[in-house]
């Protein structure tokens, strides 16, 4: 495939994906770049091994483009996509001000720690965040594919909805290289996620108090 | 594409690798026909990636039970003329510290390559040694790569410039190369080399003192002419810019600096180092023409800024540098730490952007024991047979997932220093600490890498003591690696099985039992007669052996499911609290409930509910 004229553009694009050690956010790294690398974009990526997949916090950074070193700056990421509702919260310091937050709507309180935020605390204190956050039904598509491992790939769907990103990554070539690497239940899955995305983008169905905080 | 395809990708193509794939691929470029390593983060994945093709390629490549095994092997392949690799994470290293030191005295035949994977702020690490001193300790010069692509280049030509100048050298990585991922541009394979002959020769070879003394005047020659080969080493330039600010920039720092400019907007003049041990005079000579600051970014120690100062000392050249002072010398650079340091040496004011601020508290989410993890049962057997036997044992641990023991509900570690520590220093604690018994809590795979030597020392020299082997039959907190007690090899062929318990036997410990942490009353109490043992003055050692519960889900050995019965459970919180398994949370009513998706069928938590209330599912 010949690279696209949009590559010789100065594009730069910051991402961080979150989640829990074990819901598979390297996997998403790994699709976005195999994409990248069949359009001849700079792609970038930092993750998290060893011990720190035991469960615990786990930060994937992803910059795109006109980037040199591989971790986002601090409250510098154009888009943050957590597996995690309350990774979701950890991760807004990673986000710029009037920036995209995707969440799965997957809830894992952390054992044998008191005062853990509820999955309505969570939303209520992103409603109140200068960010754009939308609430992926993730639990929707679990279910309906019957498959728990399909999470990431949702999410990478949800992903994907952003323009910014889709304008410069074409959706059907990261589609291909899901199915190629993961085969046709983790396409389905992506492809949930995308829609549901661009739908709730498109009907206005996420929350934003940016514009009143931007003014 | 599985990953050894992408491994073995056609010269010309692009790959998106891990920066450890990069540096398998890049000896594989070479041509090498040996690999030895033990895991360790962040180093693994370059043994991992080699063995995964070794069969294709014909190479050998194998996990070592130690670091110093692994090099000794590797060292042995170059004297005999066959290029090799050898990997280790940073501490790894100092395993292999004593054969390292002398490798530069006899240099090697062909190219020998040692990768010392650095973790600075101490990812997944007890410490954050800067690896690079090394280099200028043992007079082995070391490469620094800042990206998958270079970690590819750097590889290739460390053992081209090694075979060159007949002497070892390192490739000094980081966490954020190693485990970046990155697009690499890949080039031709050479057919490896992989049968070599070795002559007598042992003047070369042995150093006793006679020989030695001559290698070193050698060494020092050699040295010097490293120096001047790598003045000319095309990974290190010189960025040019109309500036009187020059930015001396080792390894991943060129990245950080280059990013940190452009979001300052300052001009500076660069010169990326690549080699970073030993600086070459000659280029910092040509770099600094006409300059009056320098800022020197390098990941952890000023390594490259001490010899700069030297050099610039010796060329009677004054100029400002900083370096450490303005960066710090802890934890990894970021775009953000260099930007600042980078507006403070051009005098212009620049600050981060301030994050957004969450009005909630964010509870932490640290790395815990797996669900169904055998350790946890050993821990909880652990704690229960002390409390029953009414001692409190001084828990001498090690380095492993079981490190995280060291966590409430458990607080069962009370010192982790180093690989075979936990034998080590129990040998110590057992002559000067009367009162309490000790237990030395280790690994399989740590058993056989460090183990054995301290578990001998406390037979032969009486050093009371139960030793607690938690034998997951996997090296698992590194991805799942065999070892001597798995009885297969890195290449998936069959090893010779080595059983821990034949081998605490033959060495003399006084007792010797093995248990499933999952019979938790069997547990406790071959824990106990353990523990008196000890306490009347034996070795005991006992392992506690079940497969890993996250490789037992992957091999689809983990189906059963457990619930709680809300009718039976009043809310006790013994399984909550004393055994904290991260599949059972809190619900409603405050009564526990198992996440079954989480759930591995341990059925530790069935067996120590003391209201039978949690029962398998179907």
């Amino acid at each position: 495939m010949p690279i696209p004229s949009n590559s010789k553009e100065r594009v730069k694009i910051e991402v961080v994906f979150t989640g829990v050690g074990g819901q598979g956010i390297i996997t998403m790294g790994t699709i976005l770049g195999v994409a990248c690398s069949k359009i001849g974009l700079n792609i970038i990526t930092a993750e998290t091994h060893g011990m720190s997949q035991r469960m615990g916090m786990v930060d994937f950074f992803v910059r795109i483009g006109d980037v040199e070193a591989p971790l986002v700056p601090q409250a510098s990421a154009d888009i943050v996509v957590s597996l995690e509702m309350i990774e979701a919260l950890r991760s807004v310091r990673h986000l710029k001000r009037c920036g995209w937050l995707l969440v799965a709507d997957i809830y894992i309180p952390p054992p044998y720690i008191e005062n853990v935020p509820s999955r309505k605390d969570i939303v209520n204190v992103l409603e109140r965040l200068p960010i754009n956050s939308i609430l992926i039904n993730v639990e929707e598509i679990v279910e309906k594919l019957n498959d728990s491992r399909v999470v990431n790939m949702a999410m990478l769907g949800a992903f994907m909805a952003i323009e910014d990103v889709s304008k410069i990554i074409p959706v059907t070539l990261v589609e291909d290289v899901v199915e190629e690497r993961l085969g046709p239940i983790n396409r389905e899955a992506f492809g949930m996620g995308y829609k549901q995305a661009v739908k709730k983008i498109k009907e206005g169905d996420f929350i934003s108090r940016c514009a009143k905080t931007n003014v | 594409m599985p990953k050894r395809k992408t491994i073995l990708g056609e010269s010309g193509s692009i790959a998106f690798l891990l920066g450890n794939e990069a540096i398998a691929r890049g000896a594989i470029e070479h041509g090498i026909g040996v690999a030895a390593a033990y895991p360790g983060t962040p180093s693994s994945e370059i043994i991992e990636s080699l063995a995964s093709v070794a069969s294709d390629l014909g190479i050998y490549v194998e996990w070592s039970v130690n670091e110093k095994t692994a090099f000794e092997l590797a060292y042995a392949a170059a004297m005999s003329g066959v290029p090799s690799l050898t990997a280790m994470k940073h501490v790894g290293l100092n395993v292999a510290a004593d054969p390292l030191m002398t490798s530069a005295y006899t240099g090697v035949k062909a190219g020998f390559i040692i990768v010392t994977a650095d973790d600075p702020y101490m990812h997944s690490s007890q410490n954050e040694q800067d690896n690079r001193w090394t280099g200028l300790h043992a007079y082995i010069p070391v490469l620094e790569p800042a990206n998958p692509q270079e970690a590819k280049d750097l590889t290739y030509l460390g053992l081209e410039y090694s075979e060159k100048l007949g002497h070892p050298i390192i490739l000094r990585s980081v966490t954020r190369v190693s485990h970046a991922r990155g697009l690499v541009r890949l080039g031709p394979l050479r057919p490896p080399r992989t049968v070599g002959s070795f002559p007598r020769e042992p003047q070369k070879w042995a150093v006793v003192p006679a020989h030695a003394r001559k290698m070193k005047i050698d060494v020092l020659r050699r040295w010097r002419e490293i120096e001047d080969v790598f003045a000319e080493f095309p990974y290190n330039k010189i960025d040019d810019s109309n500036s009187n600010i020059l930015i001396v920039a080792s390894g991943i720092g060129y990245l950080y600096a280059k990013d940190a400019l452009k979001i300052v907007g300052v001009k500076a003049k660069i010169l990326k180092v690549s080699t970073p041990v030993p600086l070459p005079r000659k280029l910092v000579e040509k770099a600094v023409n006409g300059i009056e600051k320098i800022l020197v970014v390098e990941e952890t120690d000023p390594v490259v800024e001490m010899q700069l100062k030297s050099i610039l000392f010796d060329l009677h050249i004054d100029v400002e540098v900083h370096g450490a002072d303005y960066l710090g010398r802890r934890g990894e650079l970021t775009i953000d730490r260099v930007a600042e340091a980078i507006a403070k040496i051009a005098g212009v004011s620049w600050s981060p952007p301030k994050p957004i601020e969450v009005p909630i508290n964010v509870p932490p989410r640290k790395p815990i024991l797996c669900p169904g993890c055998p350790h946890r049962a050993t821990f909880y057997a652990l704690i229960m047979a002390a409390r029953e036997l009414g001692v409190d044992p001084i828990y001498s641990g090690d380095i492993g997932c079981y490190s995280l023991g060291i966590d409430p509900p458990f607080n069962a570690q009370d010192t982790i220093t180093n690989m075979g520590g936990s034998i080590g220093l129990a040998n110590g604690f057992s002559h000067t600490v009367k009162n309490r018994p000790v237990v030395a809590i280790l690994g399989d795979s740590t058993f056989f890498h460090a183990g054995l030597p301290p578990l001998l020392n406390a037979v032969y020299n009486r050093a009371p003591m139960l030793v607690l082997v938690l034998d997951n039959e996997t090296t698992a907190m590194t991805g799942f690696q065999p070892h001597p007690g798995t009885g297969l090899t890195a290449m998936g062929g069959k090893g010779r099985k080595i059983l821990i318990e034949e081998v605490a036997k033959a060495m003399g410990a006084d007792y010797v039992d093995v248990f499933d942490p999952y019979d938790v009353r069997r547990a406790i109490e071959s824990i106990k007669t353990g523990l008196k043992a000890a306490m009347d003055g034996g070795v005991a050692v006992l392992v506690a052996r079940r497969v890993c519960s996250l490789l037992a889900t992957r091999l689809g050995l983990a189906r059963d499911r457990y619930f709680i019965d809300s009718n039976r459970c009043v809310g006790c919180s013994v399984c909550t609290n004393i055994l904290a398994c991260p599949a059972i949370v809190i619900g409603e009513g405050n009564k526990p409930r198992i996440i079954e998706s989480l759930c591995s069928g341990c059925g530790v938590c069935a067996q120590i509910c003391p209201f039978q209330a949690i029962a398998k599912r179907g």
